[in-house]
């Protein structure tokens, strides 16, 4: 089944057109990259899916079911960590990695995956938010994105604030979860990262989708290039699009 | 029930960020009220000063600022059992005005700007509803208001000034609250409605300007029925302690409850980040102007400069409108007298003649008015330049809440320098100081024009001579900044020192020598401007001392280490 499946999306605000027809699918069990230069639509299509911003036409789907009409439902389902992280400045890192997973499960959070993937993004807890560094704001985000037991991971330039070595265990806690068989949308600008971990590219630009395929098939097919110049000849203006640039 | 979903929860969570904030807010507002009613028993011994009291009330202006004179219909019925009816005529709208400031804050701080610092999609990311955090903010401010009336009501049962009934304290205490949660619906309308923070609680506050505006008008004008259109109007419409009508309440809370559907409708259906009036879209390049320190400071300061212009006029005015009638008002009130006429001899003798030779009034009556129009002025004058020097103290005092927020690196790591960037905030400070200062004069000439008590060259002087004044605090503060922006809120002592022995000083008759040792005491006051007997020097000393202290700090702020 799909996980995620978009098609024909189009979102306006106002007169400006910010996603024009992106059609996106995320099988079960893949992880895939969503490229674009900034301003391409990216956070735009991930709010779309997240169902806080509704659709201009086209649908939204996560799990088969509308992401605006059964967004709540959804949610339990899924771990969402957005790239710049705000949290409440007078309260702990610890108390809002609580309240997260409260919310997300109603329940009793699970202690031992809170304590573990504290441990492994190496993370004071017992810190005001106030306190924390961009980095530090984004541990908590990941901690309990990944404490939490989700099918689907949705991540917005998550590594943005993080360091090599946490950017390290950032990847492994992907790779781990890839195996339990778990979907992973993730929106990155690192080739590195993109390259080690996607199974699947899709990229986007001015509120098009330009190119998508299986990692390994467009490797193949530029190859002898490097995938950072294939990106860049995407992004472009003047190169993206032209499939005669695959050369 | 999905629209909620994690009501609870996220209830609990605001609970936990309120617990500080809100009781802070609670305890205020009870204890402010429970003081002035304990004054309040102090204050009219017996039945004469307690019609005195009345008398002040009953007048138009008076009725304008604090609401409508209800109960006895002849002044002369008015007795030591009334004290509660009293208080409530005087209070209540102050009440209602701090539990609406608190309202406002309460629940932007809850929706709109956590909204635009992206905390709420956090929270939508996760399985709640799209009304959870509306509904829970909501919830939360309906309780707070009703924990707060019920702990008013019953202090007021405590301390049981004469004429407390149960019905009225809790009537009373219920307008508060009823008027408060009104704008918390309003607030959480005002939310939707724009995509700032800012925009939000200014236009929430300019509704409740705009409000009591409308309701002062009814009560000077005697034109009921725009207390109606008024929350402020209707809440004051109880009458407590005396009809004890609970109509106004019930109306307040079903209009509260339509503006709250509204509100939730909307949310339910527009994106998040949205508002219903979208952001304009702003400028592609920077002007000529905000490209320098000086345009950049003014463009950070610009809305709290044009804010208190404001402010300032409608102060003015408010107290000019009020000096026609000044021969009653000393008449009537102890309170004005001790101000008005406490430690002025000459004045004293005056009235006390006028008293004992009613034939004289024809030839002195005038010249006693204008004598008491002229202290009042001063008196005036001396708030006024204390309000200004609120702002004053803040723009001043702008480098280094941006230096807090980390945006001071950005600037400096530029080819701009420290004392450039600093004498910008002075400079808006020190303009805008005495821009106030014109416009509280201003006010005060448009309301007198009427009354003729004032002539325009000596209000604009006076409220010149308070330049000095404003500089001193000004250079306090940047010293403070240099050498120990630690401390910085020392600042905040020094203006409390100033206005408590300034403002109270005559009425509890205080030593002279203490309001002496502000920056606002040495100044000549209008009256010494009326009658043209200015004392030069003191304006110079300031104007020197203040120069000291502003290049001390600004040097002591080009060595100290930018804290990130
Ligand atoms: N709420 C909004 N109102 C108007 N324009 C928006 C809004 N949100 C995003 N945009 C515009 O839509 C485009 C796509 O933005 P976004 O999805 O954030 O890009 P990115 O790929 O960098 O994440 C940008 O041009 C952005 O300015
Ligand atoms: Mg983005």
């Amino acid at each position: 089944m799909k996980v995620i499946e978009i098609k024909e999306l189009v979102k306006k605000f106002g007169r400006f057109t910010a996603l024009d027809g992106v059609n996106l699918n995320l099988d079960g069990g893949e992880v895939l990259a969503f490229m674009g230069p900034n301003g391409a639509g990216k956070t735009t299509t991930i709010r779309a899916l997240l169902g806080i911003i509704r659709a201009t036409s086209g649908s939204v789907e996560m799990f088969g079911e509308d992401a605006w009409a059964n967004a709540v439902k959804l949610h339990r389902r899924i771990s969402f960590v957005p790239g710049d992280v705000n949290l409440w400045s007078n309260l702990t890192g610890g108390e809002v990695i609580d309240l997260f997973m409260a919310m997300r499960k109603g329940g009793k959070p699970d202690r031992k995956r809170r304590e573990e993937y504290i441990q492994r993004f190496e993370l004071d807890p017992s810190k005001k938010c106030r306190t924390y560094s961009k980095g530090n704001r984004q541990k908590v985000a990941l901690v309990s994105a990944f404490a939490s037991d989700a099918d689907l991971f949705i991540l917005d330039e998550p590594t943005s604030g993080l360091d090599p070595l946490m950017e390290n265990i950032f990847h492994d806690c992907i790779r781990e979860q890839k195996k339990d068989g778990k979907s992973v949308l993730l929106s990155s600008h690192i080739m590195s990262e993109v390259e080690k971990l996607a199974d699947k590219i899709i990229i986007i630009r001015e509120g098009k989708i330009v190119e998508s395929g299986v990692m390994s098939e467009i490797l193949e097919k530029f190859n002898g290039r490097t995938l950072e110049e294939f990106f860049l000849s995407k992004y472009n203006k003047n190169g993206g699009g032209d499939k005669n640039d695959a050369g | 029930m999905t629209q909620v979903k994690g009501f609870c929860l996220y209830s609990k969570f605001i609970f936990r960020r309120e617990r500080i904030t809100s009781l802070i807010w609670t305890m205020s507002i009870i204890l402010f009220n429970t003081v002035v009613a304990a004054a309040f028993m102090q204050l009219f011994p017996d039945d004469v000063s307690m019609r005195q009291m009345v008398e002040t009330l009953s007048m138009p202006a008076m009725q304008a600022i604090v609401g409508p004179i209800y109960g006895p219909s002849v002044n002369m019925l008015y007795a030591s059992e009334h004290v509660a009816m009293v208080f409530a005529q005087e209070m209540l709208v102050f009440m209602m005005l701090a539990s609406v400031i608190m309202n406002i804050f309460l629940i932007n701080r809850h929706t709109r700007a956590d909204e635009e610092l992206g905390r709420i999609e956090m929270i939508r990311s996760l399985p709640a509803g799209r009304l959870t955090v509306s509904v829970s903010a909501l919830v939360f401010a309906f309780g707070l208001n009703i924990f707060i009336s019920v702990l008013t009501a019953l202090a007021m049962l405590l301390i049981n000034i004469a004429g407390t009934t149960v019905a009225g304290a809790f009537i009373y205490s219920f307008a508060i609250g009823a008027v408060g949660f009104l704008f918390a619906c309003i607030t959480l309308l005002t939310a939707q409605v724009f995509q700032n923070a800012r925009s939000a609680s200014a236009w929430a506050f300019a509704l409740l300007g705009i409000f009591y505006g409308v309701r002062a008008y009814a009560d000077m004008s005697g034109e009921i029925i725009f207390n109606y259109i008024s929350p402020l109007g209707l809440g004051l419409h109880v009458h407590a302690f005396h009809a004890n009508r609970i109509m106004p309440l019930i109306i307040l809370f079903i209009q509260g409850l339509i503006l709250a559907f509204i509100s939730l409708v909307i949310c339910a259906k527009r994106d998040l980040g949205e508002g219903v009036i979208p952001a304009k879209k702003g400028r592609r390049n920077a002007s000529v102007f905000l490209k320098s320190p000086l345009g950049l400071a003014w463009r950070l300061s610009k809305g709290s400069v044009i804010a208190w212009v404001i402010t300032m006029l409608a102060l003015g005015a408010t107290y000019g409108a009020v000096i026609g009638d000044i021969g009653g008002f000393v008449e009537t009130n102890e309170m004005f007298n001790q101000l008005i006429v406490g430690g002025d001899e000459e004045l004293a003798a005056l009235l006390e003649y006028l008293a004992e030779n009613p034939e004289a009034a024809e030839a002195f009556a005038e010249e006693a008015n204008k004598k008491m129009a002229d202290n009042f002025i001063a008196f005036i004058y001396l708030i006024t330049a204390l309000l200004a020097t609120v702002p004053v103290i803040t723009i001043s005092g702008k480098i280094n809440a941006e230096e807090k927020r980390g945006r001071l690196e950005g600037i400096f790591a530029r080819s701009v320098s420290r004392p450039a960037m600093f004498c910008s905030y002075l400079l808006i400070a020190i303009v805008g100081g005495a821009l106030f200062m014109i416009c509280g004069a201003l006010g005060i000439y448009a309301g007198t024009a009427s009354s003729g008590l004032a002539e325009a060259g000596d209000l604009i002087s006076a409220s010149l001579t308070y330049i000095p004044s404003l500089l001193v605090m000004t250079g306090i503060n940047v010293l403070l900044i240099g050498l120990a922006p630690k401390i910085k809120a020392l600042i905040w002592a020094v203006f409390a020192y100033s206005f408590i022995t300034v403002y109270f000083g005559k009425l509890l008759d205080l030593p002279e020598i203490l309001p002496k040792m502000t920056p606002y005491g040495v100044i000549p006051q209008y009256t010494d401007i009326v009658s043209r007997n200015i004392d030069i020097k003191s304006i110079i000393i300031l104007t020197a001392i203040s120069a000291v202290l502003t290049v001390s700090g600004v040097l002591a702020f080009m060595r100290r280490d930018i804290k990130q």
